[in-house]
């Protein structure tokens, strides 16, 4: 399905924080996760470093605060 | 709310086993909904229900897609979205047609322009329509899909969690071919029962070939005969139920249809 495994990459190191995303959006510094069911994660302090619809990925980074 | 779909090889018979069981589960008693994910659309007519009065959800896509997924973002917390907004039996009323034996009927639709993409949103805006049936609706106790020829369908996780997975095949390799794909995909979605429907059947040892075939795993067999009227009634856009009440083929699909009432009793 057209949809992302969304992982985040922190000192190289990745973890899936969110499947069968269907939306992202970036706001207020935090990224955003809409899945296929309508439910929500909030990813705070990140970016989306990378959309792959052909792999299926969306790879996000932490961003450092100051 | 029950949940049920048929899967299988282009040809096999998931729509003709499909509007059957759905019109004989709905003379038991039940209310049953069928929905229409095959781009080709075939499963209306089969019921009986002319084309031309029916709208698909893709037809409204962005709409429906604006309700459904609402981008609410704004709230601070996480969790589920905006959901209690929609009044689903309004959304039915839309989209959904009455058929014989007051069975009711979905049909997805397909894209409408060459290079307009691929069906998964629409598969997606199925997969939610029916949670939210699950959720918020009590009008229904059975729905069942038909699917698009093949395996995708299942690589879509729309079946998961369903109740019975009608993998319909013939008996010759290409056929079992797909229905072998499929056993595994459901397997991996959690599909709670596998029944293998070897359809059109002529000679009393094609199940036991069909299951040596697909090695099978628990799953049951279950066989449908061939009846030349099954093709003469889909001519007419038609079903053996009308056109040929006594049947074989009928004895064979309510036997499949005594199995499913009997699983939901044990469950
Ligand atoms: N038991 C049967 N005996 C004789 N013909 C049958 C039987 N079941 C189905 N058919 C015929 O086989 C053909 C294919 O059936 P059907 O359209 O239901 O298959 P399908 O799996 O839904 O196909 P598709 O993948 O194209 O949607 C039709 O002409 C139908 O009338
Ligand atoms: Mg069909």
């Amino acid at each position: 399905m057209c949809d992302f495994t969304v992982y985040l990459e922190e000192n190289g190191e990745r973890t899936v924080v969110a499947t069968d995303i269907i939306k992202a959006r970036k706001k207020d510094g935090n990224v955003f996760l809409m899945d296929i069911m309508g439910d929500t994660t909030r990813i705070e302090a990140a970016t989306i470093e990378v959309a792959d619809a052909f792999a299926q990925e969306m790879v996000l980074k932490r961003v450092e605060c100051n | 709310m029950r949940k049920i779909i048929a899967t299988g090889k282009g040809g096999a018979g998931k729509t003709t086993i499909v509007a059957t069981l759905s019109r004989l589960l709905a003379r038991q008693g039940f209310s049953v909904m069928v929905i229409d994910t095959d781009p080709s659309m075939n499963l209306a007519m089969s019921l009986g229900v002319p084309f031309s009065t029916v709208r698909t959800l893709a037809e409204d896509k962005k709409e429906i897609h604006e309700q459904f997924y609402e981008d609410d973002f704004d709230g601070e917390e996480e969790g589920h979205t905006h959901s209690s907004n929609i009044n689903i039996d309004a959304f039915l009323e839309k989209y959904q047609v009455t058929a014989k034996d007051d069975v009711k009927v979905v049909v997805m639709g397909t894209i409408s322009e060459g290079g307009g993409g691929c069906i998964c949103s629409y598969i997606s805006i199925v997969k939610r329509l029916i949670d939210y049936l699950a959720l918020w609706s009590d009008q229904y106790d059975i729905v069942i899909v038909d699917s698009q020829a093949g395996s995708e369908i299942l690589g879509r996780g729309l079946a998961v969690n369903y109740d019975h997975n009608l993998v319909i095949a013939e008996s010759f390799p290409k056929s079992m071919e797909v229905a072998r794909h499929v056993l595994k995909l459901a397997r991996d979605l959690n599909i709670k029962r596998q029944l293998v429907v070897v359809n059109k059947i002529r000679d009393g040892k094609e199940l036991e070939l069909v299951a040596d075939e697909l090695c099978l795993n628990g799953e049951r067999t279950y066989p449908v005969r061939y009846d030349e009227k099954v093709i003469e009634a889909d001519r007419m856009g038609s079903l053996i139920l009308d056109m040929a009440p006594d049947s074989p083929v009928l004895e064979d699909i309510r036997n499949i249809m005594n199995v499913i009432t009997a699983d939901y009793e044990k469950d």
